[in-house]
């Protein structure tokens, strides 16, 4: 075993896990807080450095991110933004690669290292952007959306980038263009092929196998992580984007009807891996050198922060948008991305460029990282603030027309936990009797063929209940046969006033239940001889001998 | 990235073969381990090595979450008993088969330690598959099972210290009684509070729940004693209600991923055993599969279980636990233990476990009663005529008698529960102990003279078992949570009753009662 692995990892977690509490109450995203606590522990104190296993969990961690992003966007969410998304981002891309390739040659630079410069700075954070729009469950929203759409297109490119880099950084100047070509070519024609394998395996492959693995909570979740853990090896050996490989994999199975369970149960373990990514970029900065080239650094951050919100103003906005969408859109995207990192290490070992332009890639990042976080999750009341003093009008984007309004959950309906043959009976029940229900289980199994509309989720995991809707059920009814889950069930009932009926299957758990203000205490059993005694009594007087004679 | 991928692959194979063989996925996913390892996929150690110290810290964590003594309140002396008497024994006989058979005492104590309990992840799950986890037999399982790793957590402690003597075992108790008062304080004053306040957050509630952790693995390696202890007590710290239910809900996949790639970095670790070392562990199985059982028979019904009950209990503990692999490791990184009886405690582990559903199956219930020498089956009796018989004194089962005796009936009643048995009878019924998969309790009921049977268990063997005892036509009732035997019930010409339809009306008649309450107000 490695030593210090677990010492390391527990620095990690519980430095940052004080710096996010304090930045909780600061009000600051925790994307910023994780850096911070990165420099404390490295730059800073000098107490770790980042050994192979943490930065393996970081690498996990933004594969897993991209993973959920696939499984958010079904087909049809990301069809309508495709040409948005390829338009706006090769603008961008060329428009900031030449841009900061003109300042930094400008201020002096060489120009490989203006060049490098320029590439480093053209690309967005995929990993902040969608982070912090997912904490704003915006994924789905249409600003989400084509944020998304101009990652990938720069994801691509960015292999395309990396492919090129390291075939100059391997055979030098005196790299052939026809080797280059080829493995550009392959880089295309391999993504390529995995999104056609993606997308049928969605169709053709994956439904039946994981009907079945459906069935038990934990072989889904392990097959689904099997499944994208196949994308992102054959993206590693093939050289191609792990992102890319782990986008495609989610979005095979988006189309599933699990996927909802599964982003649930993806989400913790992409909390947990991304929050060790952002820490190790904090540990990882080398404050010495970034001194030196901080004037340069701070100049092409607010060219970033100003140049790419103006470009995705202009080109999402003339694109039949909405101001709103194409300010969101743009406030979003104005930051640069970890790949500027890796570009910048790249050239540095093949001594394109110095340490002085890894440091200033690193300032440049961190700055707009940290500024940009703040402006998304304040992106709301910015905009209004903005649109009133009429500040966006310049760009020319039409009004508000296509935010329809999203979706609302159901309400003034019934939610039933557990379907096993009480909670199937109570759906049918109330179905028969005219209410709307929400019926939820673990088994997918037992929610098919079931009158109502079906959540497969585990109540106990938070957003399962929300998802329902239970902050406007009339009542919520749980009928499992398991006293850990039922009094979760009674309690957030309770938090949200919703009335509540419980399975009492045992006498021992009622004073608990009771405690925990249960309404209604559902008895089978006893109900059954309530019920039938009447039915029973009769034909046991009329089976007997005669002697008796019954005055119940 | 390749070995976090393989791993997590063959996770992904086991899980899917242990629901196809409907076996535990532990033992199948160490075996992949053990494969992938072979074909030289996971030669990385360290990253390996991480996922197998992460595994095992959730693992140990999460059985600290998931203590609720509250739940086996009414079997607490049983649970003493049964729980101490098992770890003494079994371990006690190890040590003494390994010391003789010239292994260290260091070495023999760990296996002992190894040994000595029950696996609490799958005898759980079995509980809850049939149902029985409420029942009393299944509270004072689920009691020891408790009760055992609370005890392996503490003889660590001791074990781990012996090397350098009496003064740092005293120091290392120390040090966890340190941990384990930290742990109260954070479970009493400041986690409740804490995660409560961070629920909704799930980003921030999770880290505080995994910092909780891992300052505690800190704290614990400060104190010099094994860092899973400080596990255990995060574990506890965290256990109360509704916390737990909320850190299950913020880091449940977290756990359920950790835990399986524990099992399979453990596979990889393993080494291909001797055939002095596979000797050593066919020895120990058959120990465990010989000795648990007749041990906790012996000691179960003394506690007040049927015959029936406490062979079960026998056969459902007889399997090593999650925690033995636990000990072996902790007795490997202190240099206590070699990496061969490693694989030895791990072979035991995959065997036992593996097979535990088919151990406990009814047949072998049956089979372990029938091989009984003096069975405790049935206690009192009746020779009455013309009486109804309620089988399953329950919720249902009480109600019966009382409503039949209020008919002036003659009702008999039958269940396994002593403490259930005694308060009938102090109100007067006249009740018969025994268990209803027994066929000498059921010949105590006279069956054949009676006017009436009703059947509150739902099981269908009890169904056939009646059946064929009574007189022709006597009316038998069934109920029943489903139709799914209904016509099974009706062949043998029993009636049944549907309790869920039976509940569905009552459960509309609440929520009735709820909008005319909304509209009157």
């Amino acid at each position: 075993m490695e030593p210090g692995f677990m010492e390391n990892l527990g620095w990690i977690i519980c430095a940052s896990t004080l710096v996010v509490l304090l930045a909780d109450r600061l009000r600051v995203p925790s994307i910023v807080a994780y850096i911070v606590a990165g420099l404390l522990l490295g730059p800073i104190f000098g107490l770790l450095e980042v050994t192979h296993a943490v930065e393996l969990i970081g690498e996990v961690g933004i594969a897993l991110l991209l993973f959920v992003v696939g499984l958010e966007l079904s087909l049809e969410k990301i069809r309508d933004v495709g040409k948005v998304a390829a338009v706006a981002g090769l603008t961008q891309v060329g428009l900031s690669a030449a841009g900061g390739f003109g300042i930094s040659y400008a201020l002096g630079y060489e120009p490989m290292q203006a060049l490098l410069l320029g590439i480093a700075v053209t690309f967005s954070s995929t990993v902040v952007v969608v982070k912090l729009v997912d904490q704003k469950g915006e994924l789905d929203a249409l600003y989400g959306r084509i944020a998304v759409g101009i990652l990938l297109v720069q994801d691509i490119v960015v292999v395309l980038a990396l492919t090129v880099l390291a075939g100059v950084a391997e055979g030098g100047t005196d790299v052939g263009v026809k080797a280059l070509l080829s493995s550009v070519g392959f880089a295309l024609g391999g993504t390529a092929v995995l999104m056609v394998a993606a997308l049928a395996a969605s169709r053709w492959v994956l439904p039946r196998p994981m009907a079945w693995a459906a069935r038990s909570a934990e072989t889904l979740f392990m097959w689904s992580l099997g499944w994208f853990f196949v994308f992102v090896l054959v993206s590693y050996v093939l050289d191609l984007s792990l992102e890319i490989g782990a986008f495609l994999a989610g979005l095979s199975l988006a189309q599933l009807p699990y996927s909802e369970e599964l982003k649930r149960r993806v989400h913790p373990l992409m909390s947990f891996f991304v929050a060790i990514f952002f820490v190790t970029l904090g540990l990882q900065v080398d404050l010495g050198s970034a001194r030196q080239g901080l004037g340069v650094a701070l100049v092409l951050s607010a060219f970033v922060m100003v140049g790419k919100f103006v470009m995705f103003m202009v080109s999402v906005g003339r694109s039949g948008y909405g101001e709103r969408t194409a300010f969101q859109t743009a406030v979003s995207l104005a930051q640069i991305s970890e790949f500027g990192f890796i570009f910048a290490s790249m050239a540095l070992s093949a001594q394109l460029i110095g340490e002085e332009v890894l440091s200033i890639v690193a300032v440049v990042g961190l700055t707009t990282i940290a500024l940009s976080s703040m402006l998304i999750q304040y992106s709301d009341p910015l905009y209004r603030w903005v649109e009133k003093k009429g500040a966006l009008k310049m760009f020319g984007a039409s009004g508000n027309p296509e935010e329809a309004k999203r979706e609302e959950g159901a309400r003034d309906h019934v939610i039933i936990v557990g379907m096993n043959p009480l909670g199937r009976e109570l759906v049918r029940y109330f179905e028969s009797c005219g209410e709307q229900v929400v019926a939820i289980d673990t088994d997918v199994a037992k929610l098919s063929d079931l009158p109502a509309e079906t959540i497969l989720g585990n109540v106990e995991h938070g957003s399962v209940l929300e998802e329902a809707g239970l902050e406007h059920a009339r009542a919520i009814i749980s009928a499992l046969h398991i006293d850990d889950t039922n009094r979760v069930v009674a309690l957030k009932a309770r938090r949200a006033g919703v009335p509540v009926a419980i399975h009492a299957f045992d006498g021992a758990i009622i004073s608990e239940l009771e405690e925990l203000g249960v309404d209604y205490l559902i008895t089978p059993r006893a109900d059954a001889v309530e019920q039938e005694w009447e039915r029973l009594k009769a034909s046991l007087l009329e089976n007997g001998k005669g002697q008796e004679s019954g005055n119940d | 990235m390749i070995e976090v991928a393989v791993i997590v692959f063959g996770a992904a194979v086991a899980f899917g073969l242990g629901r196809w063989l409907r076996i535990p996925a532990m033992p199948l996913l160490i075996v992949a381990g053990l494969l992938f390892s072979l074909t030289g996929l996971l030669d990385d150690r360290e990253v390996v090595g991480a996922m197998l110290e992460m595994g095992l810290t959730f693992l140990v964590f999460t059985a600290g979450l998931e203590m609720a003594p509250s739940r086996v309140r009414e079997q607490v002396g049983a649970v003493w008993r049964v729980g101490l008497t098992q770890f003494a024994l079994l371990g006690g006989l190890a040590m003494v088969v390994l010391w003789v058979g010239g292994q260290s005492v260091e070495e023999s104590l760990y296996v002992a330690l190894a040994v000595a309990a029950s696996s609490t992840l799958v005898v759980v799950r079995l509980l809850r598959q049939r149902r029985q986890i409420f029942e009393p037999l299944g509270r004072m399982i689920l009691g020891v099972l408790l009760l055992q790793d609370v005890l392996i957590i503490l003889g660590l402690v001791v074990v781990s210290g012996l090397p350098q003597g009496p003064a740092v075992v005293a120091q290392r108790v120390g040090g966890g009684a340190l941990l384990m008062g930290l742990s109260a304080l954070l479970y009493w004053q400041v986690l409740p509070r804490v995660i409560d306040r961070y629920e909704d957050d799930d980003e921030i509630g999770l880290l505080v729940v995994v910092a909780t952790l891992f300052a505690m693995l800190g704290l614990a390696s400060l104190v010099e004693v094994p860092i899973i202890v400080g596990a255990f007590a995060a574990g506890l710290a965290l256990s109360s209600f509704p916390t737990n239910a909320l850190v299950r809900g913020l880091i449940g996949p977290l756990i359920d991923f950790f835990m399986a790639l524990f099992f399979v970095a453990l596979g990889a670790f393993l080494v291909v055993p001797s055939l002095d070392e596979l000797r050593i562990g066919l020895g120990l199985i058959v120990l465990l599969w010989v000795v648990t059982p007749v041990v906790v028979v012996f000691v179960a019904e003394r506690a007040g279980f049927t015959t029936r009950g406490a062979v079960e209990a026998g056969l459902l503990l007889a399997q090593t636990s999650e925690f033995s692999l636990v000990v072996a490791l902790q007795g490997v990184a202190s240099g206590q233990l070699s990496e061969g009886t490693l694989t030895i405690i791990t072979l035991v582990t995959v065997v036992t476990i593996g097979l535990t559903p088919w151990i406990s199956a009814r047949r072998m219930v049956l089979l372990g009663m029938r091989l009984h020498p003096r069975p405790r089956a049935v206690e009192g009796g009746t020779d009455l005529e013309d009486h109804v018989v309620v089988i399953g004194l329950g919720v249902a089962g009480s109600m019966l008698m009382e409503k039949i005796k209020r008919t002036q009936m003659q009702a008999v009643g039958l269940d396994y529960d002593p403490a259930e048995v005694s308060h009938l009878r102090e109100r007067g019924y006249q009740v018969v102990w025994g268990d209803a998969d027994d066929p000498r309790a059921l010949e105590a009921l006279n069956l054949s003279q009676a006017r009436a049977v009703m059947i509150t268990t739902g099981r269908l063997a009890h169904v056939e078992q009646v059946a064929e005892r009574v007189a022709k036509g006597t009316p038998i009732w069934v109920n029943l949570m489903d139709d799914s035997q209904v016509s099974a019930c009706e062949a043998v010409g029993a009636h049944t009753v549907n309790y869920s339809r039976a509940s569905s009306r009552r459960v509309m008649a609440w929520f009735e009662s709820l909008e005319s309450a909304e509209t009157t107000s």
